[in-house]
């Protein structure tokens, strides 16, 4: 009796041991698993519309007969002390063609501060033909109190854009850095 | 904070709300979706309904055999029980039924999806920015100067909400400075947020469309008929969620571009500090 | 049939005291202190809602402040989900697994008293931040972020402390669970013969144990972006809010079949004992909870069709997510041909079953409307949604955690409960949780939004009728206590089979049920 009771509790033991390992290569997949797959999802397909580069691709050819609409917006964090806007709110391209648009932003507080300016743009699918060459987004920016820059972007749009795609809308938003300082929030009322 | 509850005050609100039901005006009595004013919502309705007269029809069937069965095989009136547990064919029966029936639901339904991502060029593209607890809206443009952009944030009074003065006829649904936008002209939404995740919703334009920080939405409506339409924000956002509503003023094309204009003399006018930032 | 005694462990009952409960490892113990801790829980966020209805009973600012009526939907939320429904699940597994599979105990009895023990100090830390400054967490109970992380209260690291451990108790009961059943079944008793609860909380077990750590690993991240400033989910350090709500879901949709289909089971059971038929579709039953199990797992953006996904996306959860309406609907199906050709009588346990087939499937059909994603448009985050799960949960899970205890509590105290209150109880909670939840597709439907503390006058009139309702549901709970505690003090005493037609290897053992039982194991007929 004790002796299969022995042999009934090493088992248990065994499974018990396999289920932990389960449950442990469960918190190992959302890390090493889940988080790389949604961002690869999102490069592939484009969701969220979050542009990366600097592109490597060399622009092949011009053309001339597609005219693409592209619309440049501003958005920035709640109550930052910050100008920001597009000084080109749109431009007409072909595809293939460089372009060179500029933001402009302004550090209005009385301190350094850092910036990040994510972009994204819609429609999604058109994210992976959205190419730029450079942008004030690959990298964080430090701006004086009271400074402000033009900050450049050179992009150019695939030839291989969906024919049906005639409007591409652009928009950076602001951030504070680091990540999650909030910016000077203020309770208000 | 705490205040007490009346019984009389509440027995009064009970007391209104009933003769405001039996005064012919359903106010306050509906209990479905609207039809709303645009060729998708008209779409969304119709297969909502469709959804809720097959779901009735299966309710009904299958309610019914059940309370008929409760009715008939009642050990008080004497029924004995049978020894049967398994019909493989009628149990093949009800997986493949339903299987079809849900293709039948299916079809339209990816159609209606169809057409809400088939979308048009518009002539009027909008940005819109959910901030905790306000929107704004933007009217892209050609050139920065033509730009026209302003807040739009709850304008019932603070003693209507604290219950010091009657609640007016749009209680919680006005806005100082409602969106405008024309009628029977493709319109593009852009919606984005600027703290935390806020969601546009006009239930007449069949339009719900999460505003997320550092992502930018599209949306696209033609509106076919002119008036004021409102909704409220639907993703909580914080203490203010449910002061945060969405006034839309559609209004003839022509009114339109004289609105745009005259609010494009007054940015002018007002100087290049409203229009500038993107922030305050 | 009783247990005979041998020689190499101890046959002194339980120890004296109140000691007794902290150290104990006997399941019917530890089942017991499980579904105490849940029924506590379902009062104190049974008062939550009381207050959350008390505000909405009419439009305006009328008793709390929109601050703590956002802690209180989400605390609600939470301690409905992690405090009421689950527990109540696991103690009845607990309680009833071993004796339907004629096993002596759990498989891992120490690890069973660890699993409940770290709970109380889990809802303790959970409950204790609504005294802290800024209030207790205020994001719903879904927590997305960034108004959780960046935008959240200082208390949230707690919370996010106290959910890692209801996710640790639960992986752990989950396990032990997993290796009872594997384990530990009396010759004889083979896959086939195992009663459906003992199956569906199987399965439940395998899903715990796939997305708990999901769940782990999400607050994981948000604790490391709140104290480490890591950005998994901040746009600005290049993470996403929408990698949140993934992952979320990922872990939230398996979730909500783990809240119901042990309710299946126990409707599996109680179903036949009461129409003295076998159940209908055995195998059936079984394959459709791993069907359900296994979609569940393919489904979760489906709470995400506002968010802005590819229309791909949005087509293939929208299909994935109306085919659980073919395994679900087998259910119910299979339930109500059990019901026909049976010799039915209505006693309670009977009658929150019959109310969970209706109400359930009502939920069900909500839930099928939900789907269809174009029209989502309309129903997301509003109070249809809110009718929805209220009807897939209360007179789902609830009904059906409701219907067990009254079926199983003469085999537990020895004592029948008295059934006159026991049918004004039910009567009570039926008409109290339909004019409660009913209303609320109307206001949803006509544009309310969930999760706001006042509203447009256009929905006055049914956000009363509902608080009436809701109001009428709380104050039965507490006769739902009154009959509990009653029929544990004394009453007319159980035979060991009070249920006529009741089936299963606990209804072998006497009533009350000694402390220790099959020590040596049954024989399966």
């Amino acid at each position: 009796m004790s002796d299969t009771a022995q042999k009934s509790n090493t088992k248990n033991i065994k499974i018990m041991a396999q289920l932990g390992l389960l449950s442990v290569a469960m918190v190992a997949f959302v890390f090493v698993g889940l988080v790389p797959m949604y961002n690869w999802i999102c490069e592939v397909t484009g969701i969220g519309g979050r542009t990366t580069g600097p592109t490597t691709e060399l622009i092949s050819e011009i053309d001339e007969s597609r005219d693409i609409r592209v619309q440049f917006m501003a958005s920035m964090q709640t109550d930052m002390p910050f100008e920001f806007r597009a000084l080109d709110t749109r431009v007409q391209v072909h595809p293939g063609q460089q372009h060179t648009i500029h933001y402009r932003v302004t550090n209005t507080s009385d301190e350094t501060r850092t910036v990040q300016a994510v972009p994204s743009l819609s429609p999604y699918r058109v994210t992976e033909h959205f190419h730029k060459i450079e942008c004030f987004c690959f990298e964080q920016t430090v701006l004086e109190p009271g400074e402000s820059l033009d900050m450049p972007m050179i992009f150019y749009v695939d030839p291989r854009l969906p024919e049906d795609v005639r409007t591409i809308a652009m928009s950076y938003s602001l951030f504070n850095m680091p990540g999650y300082a909030r910016a000077d929030i203020k309770e208000t009322n | 904070m705490l205040k007490r509850l009346r019984p009389l005050s509440l027995l009064a609100a009970v007391f209104s709300a009933l003769s405001l039901a039996s005064s012919g005006a359903l106010a306050g009595w509906e209990t479905n979706m609207t039809r709303g004013v645009t060729e998708i919502s008209h779409e969304i309705y119709n297969l909502h309904m469709m959804m809720l007269y097959i779901v009735t029809v299966i309710g009904v069937l299958v309610f019914g055999v059940m309370f008929w069965a409760m009715f008939k095989f009642r050990k008080s009136k004497g029924a004995k029980p049978a020894t049967w547990h398994e019909n493989t064919r009628l149990e093949v029966l009800w997986t493949v039924i339903p299987l079809f029936i849900l293709i039948g639901m299916a079809i339209p339904a990816t159609m209606t999806l169809a057409k809400i991502y088939d979308t048009p060029d518009a002539d009027v593209t909008v940005k819109i920015d959910g901030y905790q607890w306000r929107w704004q809206y933007t009217y892209l443009a050609d050139s920065p100067d033509d730009e026209v952009s302003f807040f739009s944030a709850l304008s019932t009074p603070r003693f209507e909400i604290r219950g010091e003065a009657e609640k007016s006829e749009w209680y919680l649904l006005d806005v100082d400075n409602p969106l405008v936008i024309p009628a029977n002209t493709p319109v593009k939404f852009l919606i984005t947020a600027n703290d935390v995740i806020h969601s546009w919703w006009v239930p007449d334009f069949g339009i719900k469309k999460d505003a997320v920080p550092g992502i930018i939405n599209e949306s696209h409506t033609t509106v076919l008929e002119t008036g004021t339409y409102r909704g409220m924000c639907a993703e909580l956002c914080g203490r203010d969620h449910a002061y945060m509503p969405i006034v839309v003023e559609v209004v003839e094309p022509d009114e339109f571009e004289q609105w745009l204009a005259e609010q494009r003399g007054d940015t002018a006018a007002a100087g290049s500090e409203t229009l500038n930032t993107a922030g305050q | 049939m009783t247990a005979i005694p041998h020689d190499d462990h101890a046959h002194h009952g339980p120890a004296k005291g109140l000691w007794r409960w902290v150290v104990t490892t006997n399941h019917k113990d530890i089942g017991a202190m499980y579904l105490w801790l849940s029924f506590a829980m379902f009062l104190l966020g049974g008062a939550f809602a009381m207050v959350i209805r008390a505000e909405l009973f009419q439009p305006g600012f009328s008793l709390v402040a929109p601050e703590f009526f956002n802690q209180m939907t989400t605390m609600h939320g939470l301690i409905m989900v992690f405090g009421a429904v689950m527990p109540a699940f696991v103690g009845l597994a607990n309680y009833m697994i071993p004796l339907m599979i004629g096993a002596p105990d759990m498989a891992l009895p120490r690890l069973n008293n660890l699993s409940f023990w770290i709970l109380p100090f889990a809802f303790l830390i959970l409950v204790s931040t609504l005294f802290m400054e800024g209030g207790g967490p205020n994001f719903g109970w879904t927590f997305y972020a960034p108004l959780s992380t960046t935008y959240g209260p200082p208390s949230t690291v707690f919370f996010i402390l106290s959910m890692h451990i209801m996710g640790a108790s639960s992986i752990m009961g989950a396990i032990n669970i997993i290796v009872t059943i594997w384990n530990m079944r009396a010759p004889g008793m083979t896959w086939m013969k195992m009663p459906l609860f003992v199956w569906t909380w199987l399965i439940t077990a395998f899903l715990l144990i796939m997305v708990m750590p999901v769940l782990a690993g999400l607050i994981t991240m948000m604790l490391l972006d709140i104290t480490a400033q890591t950005s998994f989910f901040n746009a600005a350090g290049g993470g996403s809010p929408l990698l949140f709500q993934h992952l979320f879901w990922f872990f939230g949709h398996p979730e909500v079949y783990i809240m119901i289909l042990p309710a299946f089971g126990i409707i599996s059971a109680i179903i036949p004992a009461f129409a003295r038929k076998p159940l209908f579709g055995y195998a059936s039953m079984v394959y459709a909870t791993a069907a359900i199990a296994i979609l569940s797992f393919f489904v979760w953006a489906h709470h995400m069709f506002t968010v802005g996904m590819p229309f791909a996306a949005q087509l293939f959860f929208m299909i994935s997510t109306m085919i659980i309406a073919v395994p679900t609907g087998v259910k119910v199906f299979n339930w109500v041909a059990t019901m026909i050709g049976g010799s039915m009588t209505f006693e309670v346990p009977m009658l929150f079953a019959i109310a969970f087939v209706v109400l359930f499937t009502i939920g069900g059909f909500s839930g099928l409307m939900l789907a269809i994603a174009p029209v989502d448009y309309q129903y997301h985050d509003t109070y249809f949604v809110v009718a929805h799960f209220h009807y897939v949960l209360v007179p789902g899970a609830v009904f059906s955690i409701m219907a067990g205890v009254y079926y199983w509590l003469p085999k537990w105290t020895g004592n029948m409960f008295h059934e006159g209150l026991a049918k004004v109880h039910f009567w009570m909670s039926f008409v109290g949780v339909n004019v409660a939840f009913f209303p609320q597709h109307f206001v949803g439907l006509a544009g309310m939004p969930r999760r706001i503390p006042d509203y447009p006058l256009q929905f006055a009139n049914f956000n009363m009728i509902s608080s009436m309702g809701a109001f009428l549901f709380g104050l039965s709970q507490l006769l739902f206590m009154f009959i509990v505690i009653k029929c544990v003090m004394g009453g007319k005493k159980a035979e060991a089979k009070p249920w006529e037609g009741a089936e299963g290897l606990e209804w072998d053992l006497p009533s009350p049920l000694p402390y220790h039982t099959f020590e040596t194991p049954p024989e399966i007929k």
